[in-house]
C-alpha cells in the first residue's frame, strides 16, 4: 500500500467530511467505496487533528497570568492610544507641511514617542475645506455619527475637516491656521471606557519630527493638537483658557 | 444572565490566543507579546468587541492580522527554518509498508511543527484554528478575512500538504522503506 495524497478532485470534500461529519454525499461515498487513498487520506486528517491538538506548547498558564496582570492596570490602554494619536497627529501635520497629505509615509511614526506604535493603517479618507467651524461640525457630525464641538479660539483660522482612521478607530482632523502656520486638531469620539489621559499635559515636543503637541479632555471628546516646535506661542495660547 | 463584558470575553480566549500566537511567532516571548499587543487593540475597540457577532472570529483576526503586519516587517532579515536532524539514530528494520494514517500518528512532534512551518501562515492558522481550537468555518472566515469557500479549500490543501510532508520525513527517516514515493508541494497559493 502507497500512501498518496487524496484525489485532486475529492480533495475538499473529503476535508469537509472530516470536519463536518455526518453521512458523505452519495458520489462520495461510492468513491471512497472504491479508492482506498481517499480512505487513507479521511483517516490521516483524522490521525492528524489529535496530533496538532497533543502539540505541546510552552507555558500558556504562565503568559495568562502575565498578561492578565497587565491588562488589569488601568488605563493602560488607553495612554498608548493616545499616544499613538500624538504619533499620527504628527504625521499628518508634517505631512501637510510638506503638502504630503495623501498617504503620509507611515514611517516618520511615534519612534520617538518611546514605544512601539501601529500607525500603518492610518489613512486619509474623505475630507471638506471650510472657513465655518460650524459647518465642518456639521461635516462631521454628518459623516462620523458625533458631533465634535470645535474649541471658539478667537485667534484660530480654521481650514478644512477630514476624516482620518487610525488602527480602525475613526479619527476627526481639523486644520487651522494660527499666527500664519498650520495646525492639526485631532478630535476623537468619546469612548466607553473611563478618561485616562491627563488633562492639558505639558505639550509633547518630540526629539526629531519637529512638532509639538498637546492633549486634553473636555466635554467627553480626547483633542490633541499638533504643530510645528516653532509655534510655541500658540501652545502657550492654550494654557491661557 | 448579565452579558459578557469585553474583557472577560477576552479572557476567555487568552488560552487559545497564546497556543496559536505561539505558533504563529515560534517563539514563546514573542508570542506573548503578540497577544497582549492584541488585547490591547481589542480593549480599545471594545464596543465593536462587544457587540460583533462573530466575538472569536474578531478578536482571531485582530491576533492574525497583526502577526502578519509583524511577518512583514521582520521579513527583511530572511527566516532560516531548520528541519530537524532525521534519522540519525534510526536503525532501518528492513522494508516496510506503511499507511498514511499510521505515517502520521507515527511522526515526532517536530516534525508535525516542521510540516506546520513551512506550510505558511495562512494555511497554518486555518488548520490549527480548526482542528486545536475547534472554530467553525464561519469564524476562521472572520478571522483570517477570507470568505468561508476558501475556508473550506484551504483547510483542504493544508491537511493534504501536511500528510504529504509527514510521509516525506518519515522516509527520509527511513520508516517507510522503499514503497511511499510521493512528495509534497506546498500548497498553492490561491490567486486573490
Ligand atoms: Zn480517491
Amino acid at each position: 500500500m502507497t500512501a498518496r495524497p487524496p484525489c485532486p478532485e475529492w480533495e475538499e470534500q473529503l476535508s469537509a467530511l472530516h470536519d463536518h461529519g455526518g453521512k458523505p454525499a452519495a458520489a462520495l461515498e461510492k468513491h471512497l467505496e472504491e479508492c482506498p487513498a481517499c480512505r487513507q487520506a479521511l483517516a490521516a486528517h483524522k490521525t492528524l487533528g489529535m496530533r496538532l491538538r497533543t502539540l505541546r506548547t510552552p507555558a500558556v498558564a504562565e503568559s495568562r497570568e502575565a498578561i492578565l496582570a497587565e491588562l488589569e492596570k488601568p488605563g493602560r490602554g488607553r495612554q498608548r492610544f493616545a499616544s499613538v494619536l500624538i504619533a499620527a497627529a504628527a504625521m499628518v501635520l508634517l505631512a501637510a507641511l510638506y503638502s504630503l497629505l495623501v498617504n503620509a509615509p507611515a514611517d516618520a511614526s511615534g519612534r520617538d514617542f518611546g514605544g512601539y506604535f501601529e500607525i500603518a493603517s492610518l489613512q486619509e479618507q474623505e475630507s471638506f475645506e471650510s472657513g465655518d467651524p460650524s459647518a465642518l461640525e456639521q461635516w462631521c457630525a454628518e459623516q462620523l455619527g458625533f458631533e465634535p464641538r470645535l474649541p471658539s479660539w478667537p485667534w484660530a483660522d480654521w481650514k478644512s475637516a477630514r476624516l482620518c482612521s487610525i488602527d480602525g478607530e475613526k479619527v476627526a482632523v481639523f486644520r487651522l491656521m494660527a499666527d500664519g502656520q498650520y495646525a492639526s486638531l485631532f478630535i476623537h469620539p468619546p469612548m466607553a471606557e473611563p478618561p485616562g489621559m491627563p488633562t492639558r499635559q505639558q505639550p509633547y515636543i518630540s526629539e526629531q519630527g519637529g512638532y509639538a503637541a498637546v492633549c486634553w479632555q473636555e466635554d467627553g471628546f480626547e483633542y490633541i493638537l499638533v504643530s510645528s516646535v516653532q509655534q510655541a506661542g500658540l501652545f502657550g495660547r492654550l494654557a491661557e483658557i | 444572565m448579565p452579558r459578557s463584558t469585553p474583557q472577560d470575553i477576552l479572557a476567555g480566549q487568552l488560552d487559545a490566543l497564546l497556543r496559536t500566537a505561539y505558533r504563529l511567532a515560534n517563539n514563546h516571548e514573542d508570542a506573548e507579546e503578540l497577544v497582549q499587543e492584541t488585547c490591547f487593540r481589542l480593549l480599545r475597540k471594545r464596543q465593536a468587541l462587544a457587540k460583533h457577532p462573530n466575538p472569536r472570529g474578531y478578536i482571531f483576526a485582530s491576533l492574525y492580522n497583526l502577526a502578519k503586519d509583524r511577518g512583514r516587517r521582520a521579513s527583511s532579515a530572511p527566516q532560516i527554518v531548520s528541519l530537524p536532524n532525521l534519522g540519525e539514530e534510526y536503525i532501518p528494520a528492513g522494508p516496510v509498508k506503511v499507511d498514511l494514517p499510521d505515517i502520521v500518528a507515527n511522526s515526532l512532534d517536530e516534525e508535525v511543527e516542521a510540516a506546520l512551518e513551512e506550510m505558511g501562515t495562512e494555511y497554518r492558522t486555518a488548520l490549527l484554528l480548526r482542528e486545536v481550537e475547534g472554530f467553525s468555518y464561519a469564524e476562521i472566515a472572520e478571522a483570517l478575512g477570507i470568505p468561508p469557500g476558501t475556508v473550506r479549500s484551504r483547510l483542504a490543501r493544508a491537511r493534504s500538504f501536511a500528510a504529504a510532508r509527514l510521509e516525506e520525513y518519515a522516509r527520509k527517516r527511513g520508516y517507510l522503506g522503499e514503497s511511499n514515493k510521493d512528495s509534497a508541494d506546498p500548497p498553492r497559493r490561491e490567486t486573490s
